[in-house]
């Protein structure tokens, strides 16, 4: 398989066991939801599939090359990029610094002033702020330029962990608008998110996680009706 | 990198070759007394601007370089007792630092591959605790004569007092600091620095190569002090391990750098020159003065400017300018 392979994870934080064999796959293009409540692996799931931590047994692969094992700034040079819990922006930097930081990889400076005018096409509120400091955007324009910084670097697959927490709703369904508009383009997106409707309505395929294992997996639409996940993460709803 | 840095404006420029120029005529007008505090401003200066290389960008602050200080100075004064009197005084001065700083590398790079995994106190206390080991070690084995100390043979240049060609050879020793980190800041390896600063972990996201960058500072930053250090001693005279691994040396560079602006190049030089001219000046003939003196600044500074004096410069210029465009528009 092209896209990413992720084969029976496991991962412990000292002698706290996260993952018990994790295994899922994104093809290339695809959108795949992770959800799971709180505490069942979901972001140790992203960390260790962007690089930012090292599985204890198992294999993480993506276009075919293992990518498990590769410290963080090697496995985002092969194309997987994580955008982060809790919109972790460079608070201290502009707004183009941040979106220049995204593009750290790229020394072609032609490139680097394309892919910037790019973000500011899809993003036009954060030209109009470039030279402000990042850290006075609001919890939702933080998100879009972690979102607009991820896309920078020109990913292959975008993993998204919690996008739409604590962000105001309106904001919210502009943030799933543009996971469809990005995988349109044809980046693969792993979307991890309590918001289990809006996710399951983007995602052509969804798992469930939980204490660190994937206990479901089916077609987004599929889970949408499915009475476990109804009852356990859509909450009781007519 | 571009997009992160300006060109240095044109009065930059002017005023550090103003500078320059005057801390090139300063020792042939300026009394002995007043040279040895330009002395002390220079080296002290030089080697805060040399702690900022790793301490100015992230929050990895060694709160122990007296200990690459003294292997330097270590390194250079033992090699030159090696060499002997076949080799002129110049050449034992520039082999000891060449020697200094590649063995300060060595023990850069040794120490670094633990201790930078370790994260803001954790760091701070283990170069803490370095340095003060290899004070001991250069006390406690007779090898390396720390405790007695031994004298180092005088470096004469015709046509210069001694305390006017030490103050050649600190301000050469600033001027290279300064150097190195302009360097540094503007390049990417400062983008990368700083970002690690902010946010070790999404910087590795990003594709900047923390350890690396991490290691390429610290060992940096080193080496400079190294070299320092063997420039002090030789200027001294006559070294022991008191002379050298001394904590106040440590504090004092993050001391300069916190009055002045951490991060910055004229932070940490316009901290020393502020600290040196205090302490040595203003309270010459109180030296126990001193340390309190230094401590109630060091607690003033972090509570009023924790960004140093130009973060508080920096700060009533931007409210000055705001006040004259809400003026200037009707």
């Amino acid at each position: 398989m092209n896209g990413l392979v992720v084969d029976s994870v496991h991962f412990a934080y000292g002698g706290a066991r996260a993952l018990e064999g994790v295994s899922f796959q994104v093809a290339p293009g695809e959108v795949v939801a992770l959800l799971g409540s709180n505490g069942a692996g979901k972001t140790t799931t992203a960390k260790v599939t962007a690089g930012a931590l090292a599985p204890a047994v198992g294999s993480v692969t993506f276009e075919g090359q293992a990518v498990s094992g590769l410290p963080a700034h090697r496995v985002m040079r092969r194309g997987i990029v994580l955008v982060p819990e809790g919109r972790q922006v460079f608070a201290q930097m502009t707004i183009q610094e941040n979106l220049l930081m995204g593009a750290y990889k790229e020394r072609r400076r032609a490139r680097v002033k394309e892919l910037l005018e790019r973000s500011y096409e899809t993003f036009p509120r954060l030209r109009e702020r470039r030279s402000q400091i990042a850290g006075s955007l609001s919890g939702g324009e933080q998100q879009m330029l972690a979102i607009a910084r991820g896309l920078m670097s020109e990913p292959r697959l975008l993993i998204m962990d919690e996008p739409s927490l604590g962000i105001m709703p309106k904001l919210v369904q502009e943030i799933f608008g543009l996971i469809r508009r990005i995988a349109g383009t044809g980046v693969s997106v792993l979307l991890i998110e309590q918001n289990a409707r809006a996710s399951l309505e983007v995602a052509s395929r969804a798992y469930v996680l939980e204490k660190g294992r994937i206990i479901l997996e089916g077609e987004g639409r599929a889970l949408l009706e499915d009475e476990f996940v109804q009852n356990a993460y859509l909450g009781a709803e007519n | 990198m571009r997009g992160f840095h300006k060109p240095v404006p044109a009065t930059v420029w002017a005023l550090a070759a103003l500078l320059l120029a005057g801390a090139v005529v300063l020792p042939f007008v300026a009394s002995p007394f007043h040279l040895r505090l330009a002395q002390q401003i220079l080296l002290f200066g030089g080697l805060a601007v040399a702690w900022n290389l790793l301490g100015g960008f992230t929050t990895y602050w060694s709160f122990g370089h007296a200990a690459f200080f003294g292997l330097g100075a270590f390194a250079a004064g033992l090699l030159g007792q090696q060499l002997g009197a076949e080799f002129s005084v110049a050449a034992r001065l520039i082999i000891g630092l060449a020697f200094a700083v590649a063995i300060s590398l060595v023990a850069a790079v040794a120490v670094a591959l633990p201790v930078l995994r370790l994260r803001g106190i954790y760091f701070a206390i283990a170069m803490l605790a370095f340095a003060q080991i290899l004070g001991e070690v250069s006390k406690t084995f007779d090898l390396f004569q720390g405790a007695m100390g031994f004298p180092l043979p005088l470096l004469k240049f015709p046509g210069l007092e001694k305390v006017q060609l030490f103050y050649f050879l600190f301000l050469l020793f600033c001027l290279v600091s300064v150097a190195v980190f302009v360097l540094v800041k503007r390049s990417r390896l400062g983008v990368g620095l700083t970002c690690i600063g902010q946010d070790e972990d999404t910087a590795a996201m990003l594709g900047v190569p923390t350890e690396r960058y991490k290691l390429v500072a610290f060992v940096l930053s080193a080496m400079l002090t190294a070299a320092g250090g063997v420039l002090y001693v030789y200027g001294l005279g006559f070294m022991t391990s008191e002379t050298v691994f001394r904590i106040d040396i440590s504090l004092n560079l993050i001391l300069f750098s916190m009055v002045g602006g951490i991060g910055t190049v004229a932070g940490p030089l316009i901290g020393a020159t502020i600290m040196i001219l205090l302490t040595q000046v203003v309270l010459g003939d109180l030296l126990d003065l001193h340390m309190m003196l230094t401590g109630a600044v060091l607690i003033a500074m972090v509570i009023l400017a924790p960004k140093g004096l130009l973060g508080l410069f920096r700060r009533a210029w931007s409210r000055r300018r705001l006040a004259e465009t809400v003026e200037a528009t009707p």
